[in-house]
């Protein structure tokens, strides 16, 4: 068996490959490179560009695979800033409802009234505004809105400049909340690292899904 | 229809050889051997530029009998208007694409 023989043998295979895994939609650019190998007068190089004929289909069929556009992805992401909303949304609340004073007799927290104490009025204010602005992104994902992106990313941002803040002021007592977390289990710091990731990860793909397809 | 401000080095090298013949038909092997691009970046950059309508496709009847017809290419109006103004930025910008065609295999 000679390298002839092999490399179009192989060159064979590839397209077919390639064939295989392109889309649909894009057979026809497909076959357009796969006559191209016909014309090429080096095995060699015919063999390349038939490897670049796979890479190309394997490109195409990853972008006609674009994960937003999977019903189940869109709502589960919904779903993920929809949690984000509702804990944000309930830490505005109890913090608010006790800084307005209308839980001073019952507060059904006592064991959270010194870090309330100290919790300026601003901060449950821009969670409550960080929140609503949660909801509205929900919608948007719904809707496809390529405005969904600086929905999501900017009340995340606040939340993180919130979360910096109580971290910055000791008598929040937020630091010393999660070393007693983490001395329960050394485990509990996956859970907001988890969280972060996926909400990366969501900004990620509208991001991505609103990309323009101009020339790049 | 948005125009991209500034284009890859490899869509301007693309550009580039379809501006240089724009009125020719050219089939793909010809351009990557023009712009060193290989075949696996150089038809996802002429999918995309023919999604936007910046490239016009056909399909040619090989020259010898046997073989397949080919896909050729050249620019639409729009197209080279495009390759015009991406020319134009990238000669303001000072750089050229010959690390490009010294890269081709």
């Amino acid at each position: 068996m000679t390298f002839r023989t092999v490399s179009q043998w192989l060159s064979r295979q590839l397209i077919s490959a390639a064939m295989r895994v392109s889309p649909c939609e894009r057979k026809e650019w497909t076959k357009a490179m796969s006559s191209e190998v016909e014309e090429i007068p080096s095995e060699r190089e015919a063999l390349w560009w038939s490897l670049g004929c796979l890479q190309a289909s394997c490109h195409e069929r990853l972008k006609s695979m674009q994960p937003t556009n999977w019903w189940p992805v869109r709502w589960g992401m919904a779903l993920w800033i929809a949690v984000l909303a509702v804990d944000t949304l309930f830490y505005a609340a109890i913090t608010l409802t006790y800084k307005l004073g209308l839980f001073t007799e019952h507060y059904p927290y006592p064991r959270n009234v010194p870090l309330l104490e100290v919790t300026p009025l601003w901060d449950p204010v821009l969670a409550l505004v960080s929140g609503v602005v949660f909801l509205f992104a929900i919608v948007l994902i719904l809707k496809r809105s390529r405005i969904a992106l600086g929905a999501v990313v900017a009340p995340f941002v606040i939340n993180l400049l919130l979360v910096a803040v109580r971290f910055s002021r000791p008598e929040s007592g937020f630091v010393q909340s999660l070393s007693i977390a983490y001395q329960k289990s050394h485990y509990f710091l996956i859970w907001p690292i988890l969280g972060l990731a996926i909400t990366i990860l969501i900004c990620l793909a509208l991001w991505q899904d609103r990309q323009p397809s101009a020339a790049r | 229809m948005t125009l991209a401000r500034k284009s890859s080095r490899q869509t301007l090298a693309l550009l580039a050889a379809l501006m240089e013949q724009a009125r020719t038909w050219q089939h793909g092997y010809e351009i990557s051997k023009a712009t060193g691009l290989k075949s696996g970046t150089l038809y996802p950059i002429l999918i995309r530029l023919s999604d936007l309508g910046f490239l016009d496709s056909r399909w040619k009847d090989a020259e010898q009998p046997g073989r397949p017809p080919r896909h050729v290419y050249r620019l639409t109006a729009n197209g080279l208007v495009l390759a015009r103004e991406q020319m134009q930025v990238l000669a303001n910008s000072k750089s050229d694409l010959r690390p490009i065609k010294a890269g081709a295999r």
